[in-house]
């Protein structure tokens, strides 16, 4: 294949980003198709094709007769300027159309800073960035629609978006599909195949809705037009075991992030961590039984040959079967095959099973603490103890582990001198421990993640630490730790980058022109620290007139009309209010799945059974 | 452990893949077969395999070579029908042999490669390029004595670089016009120890009018026999 694009293959770095041609890809039949789909993802190949909903989606819709998906992910800056000293428009993976020729446009919605590349990849194929733009072209132009955990707060997007979907995407797609197929075959204009997908459940179209802000800058209230329902309701899959599983899997010719067959074996969590987004827009749990993942995992592995299988979902060591499971696969797979779980539990395994699910006792396990002392897990609902999380570490160790990662925030609500005090002495302790176990030979690293407060968390009202509160807490832990051993190590997050996070996290609409001006002032690969350019983000607030610290640092009243009120997770917001004052007292909530439903209201929205999917191990363990 | 020579051509969508990602992508490959390849020991057993000499990012090829040990006696012809039904688009298994006890490895086995290099020609260059100037340009560059390159140091960590003369490792030529306005010129290179060199690296010496195409390693040889040939071992060879 001898086009346009071969010349610039020979001159950017990893053309295999742009080739295409993995195993197991789809070429489809262009004239065949009904409705062609550009499944985009707004971050390098190696890290977009490592992202298991993507590939879901795309085999979903390539096993339809009518639909084709084709992919595209974020060009390295090498091959944007190639492409722009070619005058050649971004192309996708699967035939080299530009994105331009697609019905639909689809963008993976995973983290906040990866938006501008959203607006660059848009911009790289012709496509005008401004729905008004698009819509005022006619027909011409695809939809350009958005799935994923930024769904759930789209506003600084809606602008340049035409639609959202929220929540499980693998039926909703061939619904919308299946209405853009409809439509097209009707000769129906853009302005009605809209209306009509305003039907379909789960699909949020932010034209329909009118935001006006009050003059303190908050939103005032949000007002439905055109028959559009108030609440858009998030999509929910009820039976994992009845859902669409492929059997085959893309088989990349590069090395790509996560490098290796991924299975989901379960989808929720119900611990009820009050920072965590996902715990809380994914509820409730549904689990794959284990019959089905390991029949499915048979398949799956003898159409890719991968050498590494990871059982994925948010805590996957609470599956009610994991035990069994995992040792069944290992008994059957290993050693030509390797076994992990991403999130290990000691005391859920034996040793010799976790070694094997760890990768060996070579590999670095990670324990989250998450917060420095009792009463600020307590806070967060992380119900770890000091006591348990050294119990751990003495685990760790004794089983012959040499390397243990600590995972911590910093900025969480109510969080005091005490607490960071308390990362620095957990953080010794458990160093000194493995000195008494490896000597010299033992290794510590501590890890300091920034906290963003997120949309639909019990912490969505909360004020996120400003930048000189990050800074200071940051230099007082590296001070502290910096003479604590050779083997302890400090990571730590980038203040702005967290801070930039937060912004777009909880923001509205009018942050869609700083989404622009950030995109013609030159951003790019803003989640990549060596690409990160605060100054010209600083520029484009300025230019723009809008206070970035309007939307971290303030904290937000119960009153408040969030800007994505009208759209649902499900979890009513009485649930989330209460998670919020109990945090304040440092009441704890447990684990729906262990004793009685704690009143999220999900499953009475959904009209599934509850408590969901009863853990049968005694006990229900402590997570790492 | 019964030890077999894979020929192998590369071409398409695979020609970008690194020597890591080949062996990866083999590796999986033999998985889907269901071969009984064997494993290295350890917490991450990996497939006995040995690649001949590397092959430069971005070029095609017709003579590639791996050695893999089986952990049992299998026909030559069923390793390659059941591998080129597992293999992504872009590799091929061309030849399979069985090697004797203490064959030596490909890497001292081979030393000269022929690459082809296809040009075309911009329309108003097309005809002034006839077979008598393009053998008289390269009987030409072929009497030079010195064809001198700048190699950056592989690890020299304040990026050193190296004058190189290309002369001495450039054994061969010949050349054809497939066409009018398609001219495919061959050229051995050699391999070994003494020195290589990679086929783009003479690219500056020919004519800017000259388009370059696409590049193909053609064969390998050793002490003047190709290695392998595809001819010979389509299949049919076993035990040899
Ligand atoms: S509704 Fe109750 S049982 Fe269901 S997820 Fe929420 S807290 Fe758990």
């Amino acid at each position: 294949m001898y086009n346009a694009y071969e010349p610039l293959f020979d001159r950017v770095r990893k053309p295999g980003r742009y080739t295409g041609g993995e195993l197991n890809a789809v070429v489809k039949d262009w004239e065949k198709a009904k409705v062609r789909v550009a499944l985009a993802f707004p971050d390098l190949y190696e890290v977009g094709l490592s992202h298991l909903g993507l590939r879901l989606l795309y085999h979903r819709i390539n096993d339809q007769e009518g639909f084709l998906a084709e992919r595209v992910y974020a060009p390295a800056e090498d091959m944007e300027e190639e492409l722009r000293a070619a005058g050649l428009p971004l192309f996708s993976l699967e035939t080299r159309r530009s994105l331009a020729a697609f019905d639909l446009l689809g963008f993976s919605l995973q983290y906040e800073l990866s938006y501008v590349n959203i607006l660059n990849m848009m911009a790289l194929a012709g496509i005008p960035l401004r729905r008004e733009e698009r819509d005022a072209a006619g027909t011409g132009f695809p939809l350009v629609a958005g799935g994923g955990p930024g769904s759930f707060n789209p506003e600084p997007l809606a602008e340049f978006f035409d639609f959202f979907l929220l929540g499980d995407g693998e039926d909703a797609i061939l619904e919308i599909l299946a209405v853009m197929a409809a439509a097209k075959e009707k000769g129906k204009s853009r302005a009605e195949l809209k209306k009509d997908l305003m039907a379909v459940p789960g699909v949020y179209l932010p034209e329909f809705y009118r935001v006006e802000y009050l003059p303190s800058g908050a939103v005032a209230v949000i007002t439905p037009e055109s028959g559009a329902p108030p609440v858009i309701q998030k999509r929910v899959i009820p039976d994992l075991d009845r859902a669409y599983l492929p059997e085959k899997d893309l088989v990349p010719w590069l090395e790509i992030v996560h490098d290796r067959l991924a299975l989901e074996i379960m989808r929720g969590c119900t611990r009820g961590c009050r920072f965590c987004q996902a715990g809380m827009i994914y509820r409730p749990v549904r689990e794959r039984t284990g019959k089905l993942i390991e029949g499915h995992l048979a398949k799956l592995l003898e159409n890719t040959g991968y050498e590494e299988l990871s059982l994925t979902s948010l805590s996957s060591a609470d599956h009610s079967e994991i035990a069994e499971l995992a040792g069944r696969l290992v008994a059957c797979y290993t050693p030509e095959v390797a076994i992990s779980l991403p999130s290990l539990r000691l005391d859920a395994f034996s040793p010799e099973l976790a070694a094997r699910l760890q990768g060996g006792k070579k590999s670095t396990l990670t324990v989250a603490p998450e917060a420095g002392t009792d009463r600020l897990r307590r806070v967060i609902n992380k119900n770890l103890t000091d006591e348990e999380i050294i119990a751990m570490a003495r685990t760790a160790f004794g089983g012959g582990w040499q390397r243990l990662k600590l995972y911590f925030m910093i900025g969480l609500p109510t969080e005091d001198q005490e607490d960071l005090e308390g990362i620095v002495a957990l953080a010794r302790r458990v160093y000194e421990i493995g000195r008494e176990f490896h000597g010299g030979r033992a290794r510590v690293t501590v890890s300091v993640a920034n906290f963003v407060p997120k949309p639909h968390t019990p912490f969505q009202w909360r004020p996120q630490a400003g930048l000189e509160e990050i800074r200071e807490k940051q230099e007082f832990l590296r001070r502290r730790l910096a003479g604590a051993g050779r083997g302890l190590a400090f990571s730590w997050h980038e203040a702005e980058l967290s801070f930039l996070e937060g912004v777009f996290a909880r923001g509205d609409r009018r942050l869609g022109a700083v989404l622009a001006e950030a995109f013609r002032l030159g951003c790019r690969f803003d989640a990549w620290p060596d690409k990160f350019r605060w100054d010209l983000w600083q520029e484009a607030f300025a230019a723009t007139g809008l206070d970035p610290a309007f939307y971290t640092t303030r904290p937000r009243p119960r009153e408040e009309v969030l800007p994505w009120s009208h759209l649902s997770a499900g979890l009513s917001t009485d649930f989330l209010w209460e998670e919020n004052r109990r945090a304040e007292e440092g009441i704890p909530t447990p684990d729906c799945r262990d004793r009685h439903c704690t009143g999220c209201g999900v499953c009475m929205v959904f009209d599934l059974p509850f408590p969901p999917a009863k853990r049968t191990r005694a006990g229900g363990g402590k997570d790492a | 452990m019964p030890k077999y020579r894979l020929r192998y051509a590369k071409f398409g969508p695979a020609r970008f893949a690194s020597h890591l990602d080949l062996g990866r992508a083999l590796g999986r490959a033999l998985r889907r077969a269901g071969l009984p390849v064997a494993y290295s020991q350890g917490f991450h057993p990996l497939p006995k395999m040995a690649f001949g000499p590397p092959l430069p990012v971005g070029v095609e090829s017709e003579a590639e070579f791996v050695d893999i040990t089986f952990t049992e006696e299998l026909a030559a012809g069923e390793i390659s029908r059941r591998l080129n039904a597992a293999l992504p688009k872009g590799l091929a298994v061309t030849g399979v042999l069985k090697l004797p006890p203490k064959a030596p490895s490909l890497m001292s086995l081979i030393d000269r490669f022929t690459y082809v290099f296809l040009f075309t020609f911009s329309p108003e260059d097309t005809g002034a390029w006839e077979k008598e100037k393009t053998g008289a340009f390269l009987a030409d560059l072929w009497q030079k004595e010195e064809l001198p390159v700048v190699r950056k140091k592989k690890d020299g960590k304040q990026g050193g670089e190296k004058r190189v003369n290309l002369r001495p490792f450039w054994y061969d030529y010949n050349f054809s016009f497939i066409e009018q306005g398609l001219l495919q010129v061959a050229i051995d290179v050699a391999y070994g120890p003494r020195g290589t060199m990679r086929p783009d690296e003479l690219l500056p010496f020919f004519p800017p009018a000259w388009r370059l195409q696409k590049v193909i390693r053609a064969q390998a040889w050793s002490r003047g026999e190709p290695v392998l040939p595809v001819a010979v071992h389509r299949g049919q060879t076993e035990g040899v």
